[in-house]
């Protein structure tokens, strides 16, 4: 089975890098900003590292990187066809995770960010829809979504 | 060796970089300081901009102890590599982050671990980090947790279309 992982960086990504072994004898293909901090990350539990084209942190220059990076997004869905797409977060995962939705039907599972532990992040919500399953990590999250919403642990 | 970061948030942490670099002398080890983005000069310190994924985790390997900003990267980084943690939260109110994630953080772990401790008033953190030394001094590790392995085994279940486990 081929899992596509997506985390943008600092906790997001350590919180990914964490899950690894929930996939383990399934191909994983690790999918993150392309900040040169990254460049380096290596971990013999991921097949392959794909970084994500990002404009900026904020305002026009994250909304028109976040456009370009649809047709990366397609491109990458496309070659790699994942069964499973994984994300810790944050809005690197919303486009991945409709387009994969709806053209690949692949199962979406979003893990809600630890930080989060009485009020959503800004992306949940918009994952939350086309989520096959949806972990938050604080039991009083669960009111702010709906049924699938489930809390089954937490990495801190 | 005692490891300081501040991650990568664009707002500066003076207030905890001062602090160090103004202990730094009396505890008795040297102070590395992972400072991001901000410009900082440490007298007593020596301070690194941004690090690397390998790099920092290299870092993390070979320190004593952590003192850290309230993330989660900090504190997965300190369990994965069984180090003493002492979590500073940035705090909104000062300018030093955009919301109050850091501190929804360290209230949530400051429980659940002998191996962390949180601090909020910075007039505190050295007696932090001279705990922090003894734990290092005397092997203590991070309990097992049952609840990152439960939530591990549901999202293996789920990302192969299994029933999820009970909670």
């Amino acid at each position: 089975m081929r899992v596509l992982c997506i985390a943008a960086a600092g906790g997001h990504i350590e919180q990914a890098i964490e899950c690894l072994d929930a996939f383990k004898g399934h191909e994983v293909v690790l999918a993150h900003y392309d900040w040169p901090t990254l460049r380096d990350l290596e971990d013999p539990r991921i097949a392959r590292r794909v970084g994500i084209f990002l404009g900026g942190d904020a305002g026009v220059r994250l909304l028109l990187g976040t456009v370009l990076s649809v047709f990366q997004w397609l491109w990458l869905l496309a070659r790699f066809r994942p069964h499973a797409i994984f994300s810790t977060g944050a809005e690197i995962a919303i486009v991945p995770f409709w387009l994969g939705r709806i053209f690949l039907r692949a199962r979406c599972i979003f893990l809600e960010t630890a930080s989060r532990t009485e009020r959503p992040s800004g992306t949940g919500p918009l994952v939350y829809p086309v989520c096959s399953a949806f972990f938050v990590q604080s039991e009083a999250l669960l009111k702010h979504y709906g049924p699938r919403a489930r809390y089954a642990g937490r990495l801190l | 060796m005692i490891l300081v970061t501040v991650g990568s948030e664009i707002r500066p942490f003076t207030r905890l970089l001062a602090a160090m670099d103004e202990m730094a002398p009396r505890l008795g080890e040297p102070v590395i300081m992972q400072c991001g983005r901000q410009p900082y000069t440490g007298r007593n310190t020596h301070c690194l901009g941004y690090l690397t994924f390998g790099r920092m985790q290299r870092l993390v390997a070979r320190c004593r102890a952590i003192v850290g900003q309230g993330s989660t990267g900090a504190v997965l980084m300190a369990r994965r590599y069984g180090k003493p943690l002492v979590l500073v939260p940035r705090d909104p109110a000062l300018g030093e982050t955009f919301d109050d994630h850091q501190l929804q953080t360290a209230h949530a772990v400051k429980h659940r671990s002998r191996m962390m401790e949180v601090v909020y008033d910075i007039a505190d953190l050295e007696a932090a980090v001279r705990r922090a030394q003894a734990k290092a001094d005397a092997g203590l590790t991070y309990e097992p947790d049952p609840e990152r392995e439960h939530l591990l085994a549901a999202i293996r279940a789920a990302v192969e279309g299994r029933e999820l486990p009970d909670p």
